[in-house]
């Protein structure tokens, strides 16, 4: 199993490699720059050139991907006593050999293309290379050589773009967990619900709903909550419920603070005065899949002999459908979750940008818009490993969970 | 519902003498598919959607101030000349098919026939996007002015936008660009899928092993942020033919492109379990070659799951193409579509103009919901082992 780990992760990181060489082509051949927007005015020629020397734009674009490559992921030893403050240049032994064991690691997921796995000598070759990065990984972690994760400046000059990034992540991953705690609370017990009373009225109806909700876009779900929940609830009720833009209101620090530097009860209500629209526009798709993943898994497990012999023994429904069935039904919907977050990262664009939220989906919209290079490839970089990490994560919860399940 | 099994009622038929004929896997999936009432629903709402995006031209004018035909309407010679023969051929398939209420096997081999015709005219309309630029042109009324923001009403059923423009006409043309991704992503998703799975399924070994993780790497691709990078940047691209950079073709190839990796890992599968069968051993035995076995022997019993699998994969394209336009990454205004009608419709919908958003949001709602529909009756009609419990 550690193993298939690593591998996975070998595989991630040639996936993320890939992605990187492709995204950068991609912004390199369109023949935008980041500057255009400043060739307007004629007396900005100057500071065209500077910036154009200095983000090293008029070098060709192989050279400029490693550039930008070698800063992104360059390991370099860090002293003890500068913590984790990152600076540039000296490259220790350590690290030229952490750097030979990544290639290494890179070779072994490439020569697998060409390889039949059954070969002896191939056997040998992925115990030692596993050794050999565990041996790797370890001595990076005593001796504190760090990866640069220099991601660069954004070229809309609003600082270093792990800062940018690392500051929305946050809002992203409140709104994120936000929706999926609402899509996991509302849609497993109502996929539960519907396959206990199955073809009861109720279910149809909760099939039918999540059938037509599956089938919205997401963006369509924001507008139509925001037209409705917010503006048309306030100019019927006089009262302002749910706002639709912003994480807070503008006179946020003003509403009190709490106990022990918590935030006030008033903060926390207009707190999710702003959450609740975004998130529910983000979890109605996945509560939707939930609840019909939840039911078949649910009825498969229903109709299994073991519950029928459950029956026949005579033990409470309640125990039945909570301990025996339940139990073993929740299994595949672990890995459905696992997966869905990185979809949840994506719909958290169209979600982000519908209601001003400021996460790293309306940080990438803008970096797209202004071809702000070093944001784009940290924004995508960073989802792709997200969804590298959440794969892996989602197999081997699968295997923890169910016991039939084994890894080659 | 206590229904008889599809394939009980045929016997019957048979035994009562009322149908001749010797009943084949076909006619089961047939009767098996009609069954399912709102997968027939939807393959006709489709037909109905994919005719009326196929013929825009007919139904809204190259000017939308002859609406009421004061102008001629300028089609190609070409273009003319195949609607109506589609045109003609899909009114005698429908009354056929009607007739025989889709027992045939041929009139339901024309009805899905004709969808796909109809896709793929509909979708080849599109490369005549210079042409077609009546959407951009407003409607002025009998003094000059020009009718902004008009709500629903007779002469204008579904209203005018915040520049004047007929929604309905725009509607209708907007379905050209969700039919055209439909199309294509389809058709790329099942060519590429399918051969990539085939191939991995079954020559194990290297040929798996390397298209196996070059089809890992397809999937670990985040799909919305690379697409919006795609979409931004297409219509600036230097190397791309100029049909791929405007309109819906260049968002269609590309999403084809990105998805069809579930597609392959189905395929993958269904190959490795087929290649063991019996039949194939046999087959091989008679020394039939590998292209024979292939294509005879183990893609015919591997079709249903394909057929499925591609259903959903188009919903979600759609759904995606749709969401890029929203967001100003997919086919650029004033060529119309429906993600894009959403987007300005929301701006217009909060000062209470809520027609365009409604309209747009409906039809783009109400196909992907089809499409799901279909690729569910298909997966009951197709798949025979998987008992429909419904009691």
């Amino acid at each position: 199993m550690f193993a298939y780990i690593i591998r996975r992760l070998v595989y991630g990181i040639v996936t993320l490699f890939a992605l990187s060489l492709v995204v950068f082509m991609l912004i390199q051949f369109s023949g935008g720059t980041p500057l255009d927007r400043l060739k307007l005015n004629p007396r900005m020629q100057p500071v065209i050139a500077q910036l154009t020397e200095q983000w090293g734009l008029d070098k060709p674009w192989y050279e400029q991907y490693f550039i930008w490559l070698k800063n992104f992921v360059w390991p370099i030893d860090v002293p003890a006593e500068e913590g984790l403050t990152v600076y540039f240049g000296k490259l220790g032994v350590r690290s030229w050999v952490a750097i030979a064991a990544f290639f290494a690691a890179v070779g072994y997921a490439i020569a697998t293309f060409f390889v039949k796995i059954e070969a002896n000598w191939w056997r040998t070759y992925r115990a030692f290379s596993i050794l050999v990065v565990g041996v790797i990984a370890f001595w990076i972690i005593k001796s504190r050589v760090v990866f640069a994760l220099n991601w660069g400046e954004s070229f809309r000059g609003d600082g270093a773009v792990w800062d940018n990034i690392f500051g929305a992540a946050g809002n992203t991953f409140r709104l994120g967990l936000t929706a999926l705690a609402i899509a996991l609370l509302i849609g497993i017990p109502l996929g539960v619900y519907q396959a206990i009373r199955q073809y009861s009225f109720f279910d149809q109806l909760g099939t039918m709903v999540s059938f037509i909700t599956f089938s919205t876009p997401i963006f369509i779900i924001g507008v139509m909550l925001q037209l409705i929940l917010a503006y048309q609830l306030e100019r019927w009720t006089g009262v302002k419920v749910f706002y639709v833009a912003g994480m807070t209101s503008s006179g946020y620090a003003e509403l009190g603070r709490g106990l022990f530097g918590l935030p006030s009860l008033a903060q926390l209500g207009d707190v999710v005065q702003h959450l609740t629209l975004p998130a529910i526009s983000i979890a109605a798709i996945s509560m939707a899949g939930y609840s019909r993943f939840q039911r078949a898994s649910m009825l498969e497990v229903m109709h299994s002999d073991y519950l029928r012999t459950a029956k026949a023994k005579g033990l409470p429904r309640r125990t039945i459908i909570i301990k025996h069935a339940l139990r073993n039904a929740m299994i595949p919907i672990v890995t459905l979750v696992s997966l869905d977050i990185a979809t949840m990262i994506g719909g958290a664009i169209i979600t982000e940008s519908i209601f001003g939220w400021p996460g790293v989906g309306r940080l990438y919209i803008g970096a797209i818009n202004a071809v702000d290079y070093p944001t784009i490839m940290a924004v995508v970089l960073a989802i792709g490993a997200g969804v590298v990490v959440m794969n892996i994560i989602a197999d081997i919860l699968y295997g923890v969970l169910d016991p039939r399940v084994r890894y080659d | 519902m206590t229904e008889r099994p599809a394939s009980d009622e045929l016997v019957l038929d048979a035994a009562e003498g009322i149908s001749a004929e010797p009943i084949t896997q076909w006619d089961l999936f047939v009767t098996r598919l009609r069954r399912h009432r709102l997968a027939t629903i939807a393959f006709f709402y489709m037909a109905f959607i994919a005719y009326v995006a196929l013929m825009a031209p007919l139904f809204t004018c190259e000017k939308n101030d002859m609406f009421c035909g004061r102008q001629p309407i300028q089609m190609s010679a070409l273009t003319t000349v195949i609607m109506l023969v589609v045109a003609a051929g899909t009114l005698y398939l429908a009354y056929r098919s009607l007739r025989s209420g889709l027992r045939g096997a041929g009139s339901a081999l024309g009805a899905v026939g004709i969808v796909s015709v109809l896709f793929l005219i509909s979708s080849w309309g599109l490369l005549d996007i210079p042409h077609i630029n009546h959407y951009a042109d407003q409607l002025p009324d009998d003094s000059g002015r020009i009718l902004v923001n008009i709500a629903p009403r007779g002469s204008l059923p579904l209203g005018t936008d915040d520049l004047g423009r007929d929604v309905l006409s725009r509607v209708i043309h907007g379905g050209r660009a969700s039919l055209a991704v439909g199309l294509v992503v389809g058709s790329l998703v099942a060519l590429l899928g399918t051969v990539v799975g085939s191939l991995a399924g079954y020559y194990p070994g290297v040929v798996d092993q390397s298209l196996m993780r070059f089809t890992d790497l397809m999937l670990g691709l985040p799909l919305l942020p690379v697409a919006i990078v795609v979409g931004r940047v297409l219509p600036e691209l230097r190397f791309l033919p100029d049909f791929l950079k405007q309109g819906a073709w260049g968002i269609a190839v590309l999403l084809g492109v990105l998805v069809w990796g579930s597609l392959a890992r189905i395929v993958r599968a269904e190959f490795l379990s087929l290649r063991e069968k019996e039949f194939v051993e046999a087959a091989r035995a008679a020394g039939a070659n590998d292209r024979r076995i292939i294509f005879r022997h183990i893609l015919p019993n591997a079709i249903s799951p394909i057929i499925v699998q591609t259903t959903l994969v188009v919903g979600t394209a759609i759904i995606i193409e749709a969401a890029l336009s929203f967001l100003g990454f997919g086919v650029r205004p004033p060529i119309p579509t429906w993600g894009g009608m959403a987007s300005s419709g929301a701006a217009i919908a909060v000062r209470g103009f809520w027609w365009e958003l409604v309209f747009s949001a409906g039809a783009l709602i109400s196909t992907v919901l089809a499409i799901n529909f279909m690729g569910d009756g298909l997966r009951d009609a197709l798949d025979p082992t998987q008992t429909i419990e419904r009691k």
